[in-house]
């Protein structure tokens, strides 16, 4: 039912950079990492080598190896994850990826004035961002300035059309990387809860959504 | 995290500000209606105390438009892997085991694996990059082997005489060796799955050539044309065109420069020249 939809009013590539959020990858120092990943290799490879030999695999095992060992993943966080940020934890969020997500809209289940439907006028008048238009004005969706600046310690996020493993790590690894450890005063635990209509990998995604999608479009 | 009312964020306009408000309103009449709700226990607690909105979680809800890039990137970490290269679907993958280790003629069998949090190899490795799972999964037989050798070590008697001299211990010992032995054999299990999972991988890894796509991908910025061009039209880069396509989509969505018609067009003859399906392109590019 809630597949991935097309974007009607801006084409998909212009929204992807629009929301892209993503930095150039951090250089590490990874000089030390790549020892380890050596070492692991050298560990695997006698293990599984034997296992390949028979199997014709055995020479080309060594090639793998040493392509295979300069990289370690880069500690980048993606556009969703800088998202998640940008809500959970204004105060360290960047200024860009907040300037994405302020528009976003606000609804409070519990609260009276937060209900998910209200006039054109007064949406139009609180997005110029008048601090003091912003709060209390009645059944309002449009997150006030307060609201902005909350900040969480527990999210579930949600996406619509289709969730990825690599999405899901990276956001997992953002929560690990910033809850504790990242400053010893704290003893903020972060959770984040991954959910999506449905987990689908590259070559379901390609063939079943966006194939689909390219399909309608003709 | 369960028990508290969430707060919603979305972005405004498509499916993602549709679900919101209707989770809203959906979460609005089951608070008013029923009066032993899913909420009732923390919720008042909370609602209590100062410090409320800091334990209410926020749930957050986008629309898959907003980066489609994960869903199609390579990348190096066991659980995406697995996904990726075994089709793990609720959690299940088929792997191909060779039915004898010692003789690859015998050909192999299909064995279906559930990958889950009970899984102590899983649970640790899964989010670890590939090269790292490699070392654990050595680190953890070794340990095995020890573990295992301590047992039969404490329990295993060459003679009669052995068990004579020291009958109390040996039984205890036993005792200890049944014990222990479930927990040894399902660890073996275990490890002996993820084995299997690891090579299915490591082949896939080499037919596919996929550090290629994620050496690649890393640093998408720096591919000019030219360079996707020929990676596209290489006959060497991996058995699969998908790989390709996907690899041709994240450029295309990362990069700043214009694509001109003509480019596009040239683009799109390479990769059906290699027998890429290229609808999912008609839907990228609007």
């Amino acid at each position: 039912m809630f597949r991935l939809v097309r974007a009607n009013a801006i084409s998909v590539r212009g929204l992807t950079r629009m929301t892209m959020m993503s930095t150039a990858p951090a250089q590490q120092p990874q000089a030390s990492a790549s020892g380890d990943i050596l070492r692991g290799f050298s560990a695997i490879s006698s293990r599984l080598t034997d296992r390949f030999k028979d199997a014709g695999l055995g020479a080309n095992f060594d090639n793998l190896v040493s392509s295979v060992k300069t990289f370690l993943p880069a500690n980048r966080d993606f556009t969703l994850t800088k998202i998640t940020e940008s809500i959970m934890d204004p105060q360290n969020a960047s200024s860009s990826a907040i300037a994405k997500t302020e528009g976003y809209l606000y609804f409070d289940p519990r609260s009276a004035n937060a209900r998910g439907t209200m006039p054109q006028a007064s949406q139009v008048r609180q997005q110029q961002g008048l601090p003091g238009a912003l709060n209390g004005v009645g059944r309002g969706i449009e997150a006030s300035f307060g609201q902005k600046r909350q900040a969480y310690n527990e999210a579930i996020v949600f996406t619509v059309g289709g969730g990825s493993m690599d999405e899901y790590g990276n956001l997992q690894d953002w929560a690990k990387r910033t809850g504790t450890g990242a400053n010893a005063s704290t003893t903020l635990k972060r959770r984040v809860v991954y959910g999506s209509t449905e987990l689908v990998n590259a070559e379901d995604f390609l063939s079943k959504e966006l194939g689909r999608l390219g399909g309608e479009s003709v | 995290m369960t028990g508290v009312i969430p707060i919603i964020r979305c972005p405004k306009q498509g499916a993602a500000e549709v679900i919101a408000a209707k989770l809203d309103r959906k979460l609005r009449d089951h608070v008013l209606n029923s009066k032993d709700n899913l909420f009732s226990g923390n919720d008042q607690r909370n609602s209590s105390s100062s410090g409320q909105t800091a334990t209410r979680p926020v749930l957050i809800i986008v629309d898959r438009n907003v980066d489609l890039i994960p869903m199609l990137s390579h990348s190096w970490t066991y659980q995406s892997l697995v996904h990726d290269v075994l089709k793990m679907h609720l959690n299940r993958i088929t792997v191909e085991v060779p039915v004898d280790a010692e003789d690859s003629s015998k050909g192999s069998t299909k064995r279906a694996y559930d990958l889950n949090a009970s899984d102590f190899f899983w649970s640790k490795n899964a989010s670890s990059p590939f090269p790292n799972v490699a070392e654990d999964i050595d680190a953890q037989l070794t340990k095995y082997r020890e573990d295992a050798a301590e047992v039969t070590k404490k329990t295993g008697t060459s003679s009669l005489e052995d068990l004579q001299n020291d009958t109390n211990a040996s039984a205890q010992h036993l005792k200890d060796a049944i014990t222990l032995l479930p927990e040894l054999r399902e660890r073996k299990a275990t490890l002996d799955m993820h084995m299997n999972i690891l090579s299915a991988l490591l082949q896939g890894i080499k037919d596919r050539q996929l550090d290629n796509y994620y050496q690649m991908e890393e640093a998408i910025l720096k591919q000019t044309k030219v360079q996707m061009l020929e990676f596209i039209k290489d006959g060497t880069k991996g058995t699969e065109p998908t790989d390709k396509l996907r690899l041709f989509i994240i450029w295309f969505l990362s990069v700043d420069q214009e694509i001109s018609r003509t480019d596009m067009d040239r683009f799109e003859e390479a990769l059906k020249e290699i027998g890429a399906d290229i609808q999912p392109l008609t839907y990228i590019k609007q």
